[in-house]
């Protein structure tokens, strides 16, 4: 398992290096001038060629590109924001945690409403439970996250006066962000889950444990869910890999300062050393939550794990002979 | 056994990392405070500054902060008249040459004496800074020197009208230069100024904190703590006022802004600014370089109706390209009053009787792209509306890259002199023309109101200048610049000047 860890962060590496040229030719490919766009449209062309002149954007592609990969590499400077002058390291530091916990919470309600909703509503396939939680899932797939948060907002913090309708500063000011992403989220892992469920408890050995007297309830859970559960950890992984980026919607309603923020910010602004930091942030960030993923199939499906050390064993095989 | 053991092991796990990334309470602002006991104003913006340097940006959401922590000269007053800031007096000594008097009792945010030598330095660094350099740029700072420790002498490189207004903005800020050039990078994490708050923090996309400057030499704030929050969401911004979650909203759009004024709950403060709107052309293409197919589209827009519905009747029509407010506004009229029949046989006469096809590009201002859309339709024009977001919009604009376009034009400095500038033919694009219009007659009356110092003739050529800019239909002039800002209804002197700064160090509780 060592092993594979290992040879999965050594993949990391051209994948990593490979996002970062295709993201830094994008950025400079792109007709409009970030300086101007910085400046604004009262800039005179003086000031903006000064500014260009002083951040170093008339050298050559490649001069640029080799100057910011050695910055990173030798001084782990990823450069400053075009906007603010500070370090794009502390921006994407101060506002990843934020993200983090607003995607796990959102996650883990997900997880809590849709993994149970989808094994009761395949045990209890087109009963009136199947069919609500059905309807609630297309109706959440097809509500804009931004709407429902509006919502949310309107209900609970302007007519009711339960919740504070904007900010990220402890348990009461989460409730509102983390269902509305946690509702769409929740629809999804429920499909799944109820698509997965189904296929599982048609197999023969459902049949034989039912068969041989066992408990429904453990029928389900021992045999049923653990086979059932792979494509719902995908989901999930997907998920939340979307949400670390993504919550951009949300976090703009509810003032979150949030990395999906910062990244659309940027982006509109052409801020490119933003752009580059936060896109190669995710890619690594995004290149973990898959590896994690792949160690949990692991720890669920024995088959995996042991295909993961037969791979080590066929190699060990191999030099010996 | 294992596997209840692995699971409690995973969700204690989550639920530490959930409880670290979690901000503190602490840090959570609190407006719920009673007014007669109230230390801490928090003020929910739409944007937050992009530095605390008032040299390096000339933004909205800078200059609303700068002038919170800086001083400035001279100021404006309410009715944009010149008041005494850090100089108690001032006068013309020639036309290159004026002469300022300065308060002995101004200190720094750092405890340093403000003296004249920190004006001269001011205005070295912001001759050098990219965002300034072309305003400020007129100063010659050789030729400028300290008389003793309280009198200041600066030299122009060439006579200059409006300079007395661009030492009232916020970008002719009074610096500390030892304290720029110490922190360097760090500036934005140790700001120094002169001015009624000082900083405290910064969480960039969050909120910034400031606190009330105990040796301030002006009126002190009535509050020991200032807040403000970036709340990028317009409608979360106005339920924050209602709910009592912040004391100020900004930016508060329209229709919020007509709800509110009807609502007991909170205090609506509605304000003119020194911009406007309008719809213009590319009058360097085909077939807008036709002076009869401008007037014949100006004839088919119902301008009146277009203001009325995309502001819910809260705006005022303009009917220059510079906002009234601004040293040099003449309202030359309507020319081309709203008649479809007139538009029709105008652009008949100008060769197009079954009308063109042609692209308007906006940013934002959906409401209005569409009216015209459907305005123009009538007379056979068939517009394609190109929503693009603010960067490909400036690049259009910038590179001559649109057909028609939907703009705004701010004058900062609230003299003409800059306003009208940008119709020469030699700024083209980045020099403020973005209509790529070209008028020789109107250069030479453009050229002559630079040169011309006395304020009656000024005004009469300004006045000349925007009559033919109204017969030329280069703008199809919509609204003049407004903003909105809604209060709890405890607070009370709050104005938004026409620069778009307020005074927050003068509010006060009912």
């Amino acid at each position: 398992m060592l092993t594979y860890i290992l040879r999965r962060l050594l993949m990391m590496l051209p994948v990593v290096v490979g996002v970062v040229f295709i993201v830094f030719a994008i950025l400079q490919l792109t007709p409009t001038d970030p300086i101007r766009t910085v400046l604004g449209d009262m800039a005179t062309q003086e000031e903006v060629d000064m500014m260009r002149e002083e951040m170093g954007l008339n050298d050559p592609f490649f001069t640029q590109f080799y100057n910011y990969v050695k910055n990173i590499v030798t001084k782990g400077d990823f450069g400053v924001s075009y906007i603010n002058r500070k370090p794009v390291t502390s921006e994407i530091i101060s506002r990843f945690p934020t993200t983090l916990s607003l995607a796990l919470m959102s996650i883990l309600l997900a997880a809590a409403i849709g993994i149970p909703s989808g094994i009761i509503s395949a045990t209890r396939q087109y009963s009136l439970f199947d069919n609500g939680v059905t309807l609630f899932s297309l109706i959440s797939l097809a509500m804009p996250s931004f709407w429902l948060g509006l919502m949310l907002i309107i209900i609970f913090s302007l007519n009711l006066r339960l919740l504070p309708a904007s900010g990220f500063y402890g348990p009461q000011y989460w409730i509102m962000p983390v269902i509305t992403i946690g509702t769409g989220c929740a629809a999804g892992i429920m499909r799944t889950t109820r698509s997965s469920m189904l296929e599982v408890i048609r197999q023969d050995y459902i049949r034989t444990a039912r068969a041989k007297g066992q408990k429904e309830s453990i029928v389900i859970r021992r045999h049923a869910l653990g086979n059932a559960i792979i494509p719902v950890i995908t989901i999930m992984g997907l998920q939340f890999g979307r949400q670390l980026g993504g919550a951009v919607l949300v976090e703009t309603i509810f003032a979150i300062p949030g990395l999906g923020k910062l990244l659309v910010d940027a982006t509109a602004t052409k801020d490119i050393p933003v752009i580059q930091g936060g896109v190669l942030f995710m890619a690594i960030v995004f290149s973990f939550i898959n590896l994690f993923v792949d160690i949990l199939y692991g720890f669920i499906d024995p088959r995996i794990s042991t295909m993961y050390r037969m791979k080590k064993a066929k190699k060990v095989g191999a030099a010996n002979e | 056994m294992k596997k209840i053991l692995s699971l409690s092991l995973t969700l204690i796990m989550i639920a530490t990392l959930l409880l670290a990334c979690a901000p503190k309470e602490e840090s959570k602002p609190d407006a719920s405070a009673k007014p007669d006991t109230q230390d801490t104003v928090i003020v929910a913006n739409r944007r937050e500054p992009k530095t605390l340097n008032p040299h390096a940006s000339n933004d909205t959401g800078t200059a609303f902060v700068t002038q919170l922590m800086y001083d400035t000269l001279i100021t404006f007053d309410k009715d944009m008249q010149f008041q005494p800031n850090l100089a108690t007096k001032w006068e013309k000594v020639n036309d290159t040459l004026y002469r300022f008097e300065l308060r002995k009792d101004v200190v720094f945010h750092n405890g340093d004496k403000f003296t004249a030598q920190d004006v001269l330095n001011t205005f070295e660094l912001a001759g050098k800074a990219p965002a300034s350099a072309s305003t400020l740029g007129v100063i010659d700072i050789g030729a400028s020197k300290a008389v003793g420790d309280y009198t200041v002498e600066l030299a122009l490189s060439k006579p200059y009208a409006p300079f007395l207004n661009v030492m009232a903005l916020s970008i002719s800020a009074i610096v500390n230069k030892k304290a720029i050039e110490e922190a360097g990078d760090k500036y934005n994490e140790n700001p120094v100024g002169t001015g009624p708050f000082s900083y405290k923090s910064w969480k960039t996309g969050d909120m910034m904190e400031l606190t009330a400057f105990d040796k301030y030499w002006g009126q002190k704030a009535n509050f020991d703590n200032l807040i403000i929050r970036l709340i990028p969401e317009a409608t979360t911004r106005a339920i924050e006022v209602e709910t009592g979650g912040v004391d100020m909203a900004l930016g508060i759009v329209d229709n919020d802004a007509k709800k509110f004024r009807d609502n007991p709950n909170v205090s609506t403060i509605s304000s003119n600014i020194l911009n406007t709107s309008y719809l213009s052309f590319n009058c360097s293409k085909e077939p807008f370089n036709n002076t009869k197919v401008r007037q014949a589209i100006t004839h088919a827009i119902d301008a009146a109706t277009i203001v009325n519905n995309s502001t819910f009747g809260l705006a005022e029509q303009s009917f220059s390209v510079i906002a009234p407010g601004v040293f040099g506004y003449h309202n030359p009229g309507v020319k081309f009053e709203y008649n479809v029949d007139k538009a029709k046989a105008l652009l008949t006469e100008a060769g197009y009787p079954d009308g063109f096809k042609t692209t308007l590009t906006v940013n934002g201002d959906a409401m209005a792209a569409e009216m015209i859309q459907n305005m123009l339709k009538q007379i056979g024009i068939t517009v394609e509306i190109k929503s693009v977001d603010f960067a490909n919009w400036l690049d259009a604009l910038v590179n001559g890259k649109q057909e028609m376009y939907i703009g705004g034009w701010t004058v900062p400095s609230a003299d003409a002199a800059e306003g009208l500038e940008a119709f020469h033919s030699a700024n083209h694009g980045s020099g403020g023309n973005r209509s790529f219009y070209t008028n020789h007659e109107l250069d030479g009356i453009l050229e002559a109101a630079a040169s011309e110092l006395d304020s009656a003739k000024r005004l009469e050529l300004y006045k000349q200048a925007q009559e033919m800019i109204a017969n030329e239909a280069v703008y199809v002039n919509f609204k003049v610049g407004q903003t909105h800002v809604v209060t709890k209804p405890n607070i009370e002197n709050v104005y938004v000047m026409p620069t778009q700064d307020i005074k927050l160090w003068l509010l006060s509780f009912k």
